[in-house]
């Protein structure tokens, strides 16, 4: 099984995917993801894909299924370092993400993240 | 009884004189005797008729009436000179008097008198025409063929239904760097390319024979064992015997190698310059701090907006630019093709994290994208590209003073 490395910042998850994950790793990985953001204390998660050369479409949408399941716990998302290439291939899947917002590094997302969380708690 | 007994002799000789007589006459081959200065004393029909003369109207000719010079010195030396008591045999030309020219097969058998003294010859002449034209018919295409085979520099051979050379041009023979056309016999393509050319070209040749259908044209690569690589245009045929059947090929390969060698590097420039003039008409411009532009001038295809699209994608994420400003004042027209590319670029954008404008939308292309029904789906767009530049830097300023 693929090793899944998961940061806390604060209130904030942070979770590198540095490998291309398949079928059933990916879904375990989705599903920590999920349990580990289960936490009263954690407030945003940022994804950082910035390893990904390629994703395919069961990726992709995994990644969109995350978001989801993520937002509806009420935590805020964003997504990291997605390549051109990897862009490219997502819009071609028609997986255009367009409720989950996007930052081309952690230190610009991780601000986002922040300043998407203070407006939440205003 | 003497008496009756020699005059039934004497019957019996003048019955065999007239059997003679009628054998003379009768002859398909020419029959004549020549006096020793060639004048014709005796000649038969046939022979009257070789010469080209009405029947016995050759009587006191002389034979060197209707030779061709060369002839002429060929009989003088078997029938007169030659007074041995020998046959001889040789051959004539003769112009003869019905205006054909006549090859005759001559033979002279020399006579002489009681005392051993020569008196003239028999001469038997036979008409081989027809044979020598066959030869020379034959000699005269041979020439033709080796001609052909000696200068053409396109490669010419004949192969046998193993694919064994049987005839080759000298062209060929120089192909391979073998001093003579013989040194080619029997050998095949193995002998001369590797593997890579000759298997297949084998495997033409047999589906040839198997089939009798023929290739024509086929652009070739050769690879010798030295590395050379050639390429030829290659037209092979089925060759037949009189029975139809089929028993080799029949071969021409021109050297096309040249030609392909420039095709290529044509190619190749062509190829740059599609790439040059592709980046000259996807310029990134960077115009303020974090913002870049795109200007898309004429027609937009969908490899050229796959180009923009990578190109824009690759300089965002390199100069982590927050806002990209597509600009399509100065684009010809837009389709519901164009306008998909446009709104996948923009997604894509956003994607990677930045944000993408649309400017320059006319009334126009306005109208166009309204009808086409297209939805731009929360594609930020403007309608010049000043008010897009204007959106982006106080928005920018807007963040800078919420980070406050």
């Amino acid at each position: 099984m693929a090793r899944l490395t998961r940061m806390h910042l604060g209130d904030i998850l942070v979770v590198p995917i540095q490998e291309e994950l398949h079928d059933t790793a990916a879904e375990e990985a989705g599903e920590k993801i999920i349990r580990e953001a289960d936490n009263s204390n954690i407030k945003g998660v940022a994804i950082d894909i910035s390893a990904l050369d390629i994703v395919d479409s069961f990726l992709g949408r995994l990644l969109q299924k995350i978001a989801w399941g993520l937002r509806a716990m009420g935590k805020e998302v964003i997504l990291v370092g997605i390549q051109p290439e990897v862009a490219v291939a997502l819009v071609e899947l028609g997986l255009y993400l367009e409720d989950i917002n996007t930052a081309f590094e952690l230190d610009s997302a991780l601000e986002k993240l922040r300043g998407m969380i203070n407006k939440d708690s205003k | 009884m003497a008496k009756k007994n020699d005059k039934k002799e004497i019957k019996k000789l003048r019955r065999e004189n007239v059997e003679y007589k009628n054998l003379i006459e009768e002859m398909s081959e020419g029959f004549a005797f020549l006096e020793e200065d060639l004048t014709f004393s005796f000649s038969n029909p046939a022979c009257d008729s070789i010469f080209g003369v009405p029947e016995g109207k050759l009587m006191g000719r002389k034979l060197q009436d209707f030779l061709t010079a060369k002839s002429f010195k060929e009989a003088k030396k078997n029938i007169i000179t030659k007074k041995k008591k020998k046959k001889s045999v040789f051959e004539i030309e003769v112009n003869a008097e019905d205006g054909e020219g006549r090859y005759l097969l001559t033979r002279s058998n020399p006579r002489f008198d009681e005392k051993g003294k020569f008196v003239g010859s028999f001469v038997f002449f036979y008409n081989i025409t027809k044979r020598i034209k066959l030869e020379e018919d034959l000699i005269f295409e041979r020439s033709l063929l080796n001609s052909l085979l000696n200068t053409i520099p396109d490669h010419i051979y004949f192969k046998d239904e193993k694919s064994r050379f049987i005839k080759v041009s000298k062209s060929l023979a120089q192909w391979f760097n073998v001093d003579d056309v013989d040194g080619l016999m029997d050998k095949t393509d193995f002998d001369f390319f590797t593997e890579e050319h000759a298997r297949p070209a084998f495997e033409d040749e047999q589906e040839i024979m198997k089939t009798g259908n023929p290739i024509e044209g086929k652009i070739e690569k050769e690879t010798h064992p030295d590395g050379r690589t050639t390429w030829v245009s290659t037209t092979k045929v089925p060759r037949y015997d009189k029975e139809k059947n089929v028993i080799g090929i029949l071969g021409i390969s021109r050297d096309v190698t040249e030609k392909k060698l420039w095709e290529e590097e044509r190619e190749e420039k062509l190829e740059a310059q599609r790439e040059e003039l592709m980046e000259l008409s996807t310029p990134v411009i960077d115009v303020w701090e974090g913002v870049l532009t795109v200007p898309i001038l004429g027609s937009l295809d969908s490899e050229r907006a796959s180009r923009i699209s990578e190109s824009l994608l690759t300089q965002i994420v390199e100069k982590r630019a927050g806002a990209a400003i597509i600009d399509i004042s100065g684009i010809g027209a837009v389709d519901s093709a164009v306008a998909d590319r446009l709104i996948r670029t923009a997604k894509a954008v956003r994607l990677v994290g930045s944000e993408a404008i649309l400017t320059g939308v006319g009334v126009e292309i306005a109208q166009t994208i309204a009808d086409l029904g297209i939805d731009m789906g929360g594609l930020k767009t403007m309608s010049t590209l000043k008010d897009g530049l204007r959106y982006v830097i106080s928005r920018k300023k807007e963040q800078r003073g919420e980070m406050k």
